[in-house]
């Protein structure tokens, strides 16, 4: 593949670039509108407290020591998490052997405050019911 | 395996004090120790007479009472012999390969810097990966040395001093001779392209000397990436080394992943799934797509021509969705584990992603017209940074750069890993040489991986996509080596029986093809720097691999200024002579 | 004296310019932002830009020549501006006008490219001083065809006055039609003086940072972007009023109309040029410059020439 010789009109765009004009543009108006992601996207970690049996598979496995795991109560654990640290990897997801962990798509978790990166699970209560998310204020 | 038998079998008869200590692991793997004061001879014989011509890198470990060094050697039909000496810690020294291989001091003052070996005969240069006011004696890889010692070090000298208050414009000092200079003139003007450039994507030094507008000598300073990974690497286990060594670099994390992983799995003697090898191959020839898109805009850009970067980009974004879909994240894909991959193909994401790559055909053709017939872009980019083929074989250049010389080396080639032995692809040279050449050998490749995926996609065999991985590894060691986008990517490992790596040496391909950016700007214009630089594909985050983090806490706006005005303070910097226009 | 101030301030002074050369900002952002399937800046942006500018911290270097640095933004501006009021909007009569003041527009539509080299220059900084050397290096490429192109059209009108030069084409109309060659040449050597892809040499982002306005910063900045906007305005009316001098009506409304589509459509083609070419090198500009524009200058000179010698005597 050789360049052509002599002196070709320059400009070789020109046709394409005049056809992008009557195309509808590439990019969107974020943050007015906002691109779905695909549903197996690693977005941040959820924690279903019913299933934790406590077995830091999680906590050995991953990468940055972003995920921990507290006992709170008999057969009970509570799950902190700092997005900071955490690299969105899954590993911890990969490894729990009672899938107690999700990954969901949510990707827009900036903050101005460091201290709102660290996120609460809390562990189920004594008494049969849902489990409920201290939020950091990461929504 | 026959051919390997028979190099070993040639060493032991030539020289027999060598009788069994010659190791096969595998096909194209040999492993050789010798003692210091012999090394030489085998080192003359396998490059002169048994064609062992290119050199890998240079592995150093600390063993106790000596310091290991491993010179990977390789050879053009893909065998690799691993060569093992020791040298003792108290007043031992190596004497330097550089009259063999000219392109192998980087790797020689690395070795220097991280672990303190002195090798003999290397000529003065800057240090590399530490920072200048690095203190002397601390040395990051020996086992033991613990980041927070370096904060009880006294006397750290701040960096920079004696650049703050030179004239500027014309210096008459120079502080290390560069490759190819040259007298001193009176109307020497010394620019510094770096750390902070909009030419760079990456943070990297190059000291320009000007003449006008012609480039009479230049200076490269590396390490401003250096983050340490292969001191974090030996601190965790294999598990979590899979995520570290992907971050090495975001556009070949792949590359990096799988390049370790097989490595591991060789040591553990884990037998990989076809399935799980066909799709490693399908992921790393999508990033290949991504990465070879991603260098077409940036040339583009360098050049101002930004039409190309913006369409460029708008059909990586093609490839991006795609590995969205497949892997769950853009960048950093996270596929890899020990013993396999982590997610499967489903029919519904092959189909759309031969839609994909049918459209993304269609648009590579006309970037191959337009790069074949805009004279703009021609003009800036032929003639520039010529590289001759003896310059590329000397310097040890890898990847599309030195393709473009005409020197056909790719590891898919010569020593097949993953799928790629049942693949039909043709490697793409082109006689060139220069920067236009490097264009015209990544736009052909892309093609090739184009049809590459099409043929992984029907081939795709049944089976479980991974195998089960023992938490801990087996004692050995084994190198592995990958065709990243820019290169040729080396990884060593070395295990101890526990669940974290003993030594995990990488060489990323952007290190070898800096040697050739001092030659090939020698005598050119000022304008051409960016855009040869780009034509290498820089990467330098894979080049460099230490940063001491210390958590000052959080500090405010008011705060941070307060603290750049006492640090250039300290630096003698007399706020009383700065004028403020307002 | 009243009516002096209005010329110089509202009309067609720095208001009405600045306003002008806002909105050509944007139509030349936006365009190029479409033309690259891309979405491109909402209407104000341009706006906002000078307005944030105006807002910023200024940081002088500490050699650079205090006088000389500030200076040099408002003498482009003023220069520029200065030439347009001896430029026809509408109708065959500028606002001011006497024989010979095409030569004083052009000589006035150098000052920018003079104070774009000496604020480089006593800035003192590596980059600054580079990028101040290629925008004189560039100035005696694209000035010499710029200047035989201009003139070339004067010829055929007989008089060296923009104003009798859009009196005589108006008086003799399709005249215009023989210096399409010029018109050529010239937006070619608008594109170097403006220093705009392919010829943006002095500006280089990506190899010598800013050019000669690497030190600038607020409100000085935010003068020189004035400054090359309205040179844009300026450097377009020119072109529109010596080679595109049909539909100059006495109607100010219409006139006005016309005016605009003419610099617009000029300034359309700048922002074409600007996409579909890859920057030059220095070296290479001059060499394309003196090879291939000049002589097609030249040759539209002798054309115009031998026109008036014998058919339109």
């Amino acid at each position: 593949m050789t360049k052509k010789k002599g002196w070709i009109r320059p400009g070789k765009m020109i046709e394409f670039v005049l056809q992008s004009l009557l195309k509808k543009p590439a990019t969107v108006n974020y943050p007015f509108t906002k691109m779905p992601m695909p549903d197996k996207f690693r977005g941040k970690l959820k924690y279903d407290a019913e299933k934790c049996i406590g077995c830091m598979l999680c906590v050995k496995d991953c990468p940055s020591g972003a995920i921990k795991i507290k006992k709170v109560g008999e057969k009970r654990f509570e799950c902190d998490i700092d997005l900071g640290k955490c690299v969105y990897c899954a590993q911890c997801v990969d490894s729990c052997p009672k899938k107690a962990l999700l990954a969901t798509t949510e990707f827009e978790l900036a903050q101005i405050d460091r201290n709102k990166l660290k996120v609460i699970f809390d562990a189920p209560p004594e008494t049969p019911g849902g489990t409920q998310q201290k939020a950091g204020g990461s929504e | 395996m026959s051919q390997s038998i028979e190099i070993k079998t040639e060493l032991e008869n030539k020289f027999d004090w060598l009788k069994d200590q010659v190791r096969i692991t595998r096909e194209n793997r040999l492993w050789l120790d010798v003692p210091a004061d012999k090394f030489f001879i085998i080192f003359d014989y396998l490059i002169s007479l048994a064609g062992f011509k290119e050199l890998c890198t240079i592995t150093g470990t600390d063993e106790g009472d000596n310091y290991g060094l491993m010179y990977h050697l390789a050879r053009t039909d893909g065998k690799v012999l691993n060569l093992k000496t020791m040298v003792p810690k108290e007043g031992g020294s190596m004497k330097s390969i550089i009259s063999y291989f000219p392109g192998g001091t980087i790797y020689e003052r690395e070795i220097n810097d991280l672990l303190g070996v002195k090798f003999e005969g290397l000529p003065p240069g800057r240090r590399y990966p530490l920072p200048d006011n690095w203190p002397e004696g601390e040395h990051p890889l020996r086992k033991g040395w613990e980041p927070t010692k370096l904060s009880k070090v006294e006397g750290i000298k701040e960096a920079g001093e004696e650049r703050l208050n030179m004239p500027i414009g014309i210096r008459s000092e120079i502080s290390q001779p560069t490759d190819f200079s040259l007298i001193r003139r009176r109307d020497d003007v010394q620019i510094s392209i770096g750390p902070q450039h909009p030419a760079l994507k990456e943070p990297e030094s190059f000291n320009v000397t000007l003449q006008g507008e012609k480039i009479s000598g230049i200076e490269i300073k590396l390490g401003y990436n250096h983050r340490g990974i292969e001191k974090a690497c030996e601190q965790r286990s294999y598990i979590q080394d899979v995520y570290l060594v992907e971050r090495i670099c975001g556009i070949c994390s792949h590359t990096h992943s799988t390049c370790f992983v097989q490595a591991v799995e060789e040591i553990a003697g884990l037998q990989l799934p076809k399935r799980a090898a066909y799709i490693r191959t399908l992921v790393g020839e999508l990033e290949r797509v991504h990465s070879h898109l991603l260098w077409l805009g940036v040339a583009g850009h360098e050049v101002g021509f930004d039409t190309l970067l913006m369409y460029t980009w708008r059909d990586r974004e093609i490839v991006m969705d795609i590995l969205a879909m497949l892997t769950g994240n853009r960048v950093n894909y996270g596929i890899n584990q020990v013993g396999g991959v982590r997610r499967d193909v489903t029919p519904e994401q092959a189909a759309d992603i031969l839609k994909a790559v049918d459209k993304l055909e269609e648009q590579t053709k006309y970037y191959i017209e337009v790069a074949t017939e805009e004279q703009t872009l021609i003009q800036r980019l032929s003639g520039v940074g010529k590289l001759s083929k003896e310059d590329v074989i000397k310097l040890g250049t890898v990847g599309p750069t030195g393709r473009a010389s005409g020197v056909e080396r790719d590891i898919r080639r010569t020593d097949p890993y993953a799928a790629y032995g049942e693949l039909d692809f043709k490697v793409i040279t082109s006689d060139q040489c220069d920067v236009y050449g490097r264009a015209v050998v990544r736009l052909l490749e892309l093609l090739e991986s184009y049809s590459m995926i099409r043929q992984v996609l029907k081939k795709l065999p049944d089976g479980p996509i991974s195998v089960r991985a023992p938490r801990r590894i087996p004692v050995g060691e084994a190198i592995s080596r990958y065709e990243a986008p820019r290169g040729e990517d080396v990884h060593y490992v070395k295990s101890n029986g526990t669940e974290n790596p003993e030594r995990v040496k990488v060489r990323a391909p952007t290190l070898a093809n800096l040697q050739s950016v001092t030659k090939m700007l020698e005598d050119r214009y000022l304008a051409d720097l960016p855009i040869v630089i780009a034509a290498i594909d820089p990467c330098f985050s894979c080049t460099d691999r230490l940063i001491k983090v210390e958590d000052k806490g959080l500090m405010t706006w008011e705060e941070i200024r307060q603290y750049g005005i006492e640090w250039y303070k300290k630096q003698g910097v007399d706020f009383k002579n700065v004028k403020r226009v307002i | 004296m009243l009516n002096a101030l209005f010329n110089i301030i509202i009309f067609p002074g720095f208001l009405f310019l600045s306003i002008l050369g806002l909105v050509a900002e944007f139509v030349d952002r936006k365009l190029y932002a479409r033309l690259q399937n891309r979405v491109g800046p909402p209407f104000f942006q341009p706006l906002a830009d000078f307005l944030k500018l105006l807002g910023k911290e200024e940081v002088v270097p500490e050699e650079a020549d205090i006088r000389m640095f500030n200076l040099a933004p408002v003498f482009a501006l003023a220069a520029t501006v200065v030439a347009y009021l001896y430029i026809p909007l509408w109708g065959t009569k500028a606002l001011f006008y006497f024989d010979a003041d095409l030569i004083v527009v052009l000589y006035l539509l150098m000052i920018p490219t003079l104070t774009f080299f000496l604020g480089g220059w006593y800035s003192r900084s590596l980059f600054s001083t580079i990028g101040a050397i290629r925008s004189i290096t560039q100035l005696f490429a694209y000035e010499i065809p710029l200047f035989i192109s201009l003139l070339a059209p004067a010829i055929l009108a007989n008089s060296w006055s923009l104003s009798s030069i859009t009196a005589y084409y108006t008086a003799h109309p399709w005249f215009w039609l023989f210096n399409l060659l010029g018109f050529g040449v010239a937006l070619i050597a608008l594109l170097g003086k403006l220093e705009r892809v392919p010829f943006d040499i002095p500006e280089a982002e990506t190899e010598i940072v800013a050019g000669s306005f690497t030190e600038y910063s607020g409100r000085l900045l935010a003068y020189f972007r004035m400054a090359i906007d309205i040179e844009v305005i300026v450097g377009a009316s020119l072109l529109a009023a010596v080679f595109l001098p049909f539909f100059l009506m006495a109607n100010p409304v219409l006139g006005f109309l016309f005016y605009l589509i003419k610099i617009f459509f000029i300034i359309a083609l700048l922002a074409l040029a600007r996409t579909v070419f890859a920057r030059l090198r220095i070296d290479q500009m001059i060499e394309f410059c003196w090879k291939y524009v000049a002589p097609v200058a030249f040759l539209q000179v002798l054309i115009n020439l031998i026109l008036k010698g014998s058919i339109l005597r």
